[in-house]
């Protein structure tokens, strides 16, 4: 528990900046990460391209980031497994970025494929 | 209808007046898929076409008359900033107009001349000739002009896309 606490910057039980600097933090990268991932939902809605989808979801894991950090804040989440969490999603992110890097090659002329 | 076609019926219903290369860029499709679509709904009367100064423009068909040369014109960048000028100032002089658009003055008559042919635009001439220019349907051309502006939100997704494609079109050259 004590390591909880340093983590959220809540040693000795006294009010310190950083008790407040989190849920700031939690809000600002919440509210960022709402907006970059509702343009890049709408870029997907536009283009229907499975590189897009990607980068969408991947944009999401900045937002799962948030959502985690704040479960974790709110102590519904034990500190292992925010800190694991977090550091999948990194990996997540990654993954899904060169996903789409990789079929922007291979779909692109024929996005959708429809014969008819 | 296929899925494709959809959105490209819709995309020529949300945006009147879009022409060819548009809609192939902002739907990401290939150009040929795009004009196999396009002709059937072309042949189903879901969507019209007209050739306007060296483009083809889709439009709904109950957009007709007037309204499909303003919103062919107004989509174009240039039209568009010399039409937003006028709105604004009710009428001007030619070269004051170019000078504010920073654009050369041949450049202003060549499209002067296709917005005077839609009726967008009037030349009024004085005793001494000098000519000045005004909106012939002020209040549906500013509303035509706003119709077509993209909102905020709306260029924002643009550019996201426009740079997204760039990063992807980078991480992949050969």
């Amino acid at each position: 528990m004590s390591t909880y606490l340093l983590h959220f910057g809540m040693g000795h039980g006294s009010v310190s900046l950083e008790t407040l600097a989190l849920p700031s933090v939690l809000v600002l990268a919440g509210g960022a990460s709402v907006i970059v991932v509702g343009l890049a939902i709408a870029a997907f809605a536009q283009r229907r391209s499975r590189s897009y989808l990607l980068i969408a979801l991947a944009l999401l894991t900045l937002l799962a980031r948030t959502v985690v950090g704040g479960l974790a804040m709110g102590q519904l989440l034990p500190l292992g497994a925010h800190h694991l969490m977090e550091h999948a999603l990194d990996g997540v992110m990654a993954v899904l970025l060169i996903a789409a890097v990789y079929f922007a090659r291979t779909t692109d002329p024929t996005t959708g494929g429809e014969s008819t | 209808m296929s899925e494709t076609r959809d959105r490209i019926d819709r995309h020529v219903h949300t945006h009147p007046g879009v022409h060819f290369n548009a809609l192939v860029r902002t739907l990401d499709l290939a150009p040929g898929q795009v004009q196999y679509h396009l002709k059937r709904l072309l042949s189903t009367d879901s969507v019209v076409d007209e050739q306007l100064y060296g483009q083809t423009h889709y439009y709904p068909p109950e957009c007709n008359g007037w309204r499909r040369g303003a919103l062919a014109l107004l989509r174009r960048e240039t039209v568009g900033d010399i039409v937003a000028v006028l709105c604004e100032h009710g009428s001007a002089r030619p070269q004051w107009v170019a000078d504010e658009l920073d654009i050369a003055r041949s450049t202003l008559e060549w499209h002067l001349n296709h917005l005077v042919e839609e009726s967008v635009v009037i030349k009024q001439r004085n005793e001494r000739n000098h000519v000045t220019l005004t909106l012939a349907r002020p209040d549906e051309t500013a509303a035509v002009l706003d119709e077509i502006t993209p909102s905020t939100p709306e260029r924002m997704v643009d550019r996201f896309a426009r740079v997204a494609d760039r990063l992807l079109e980078g991480a992949n050259t050969d």
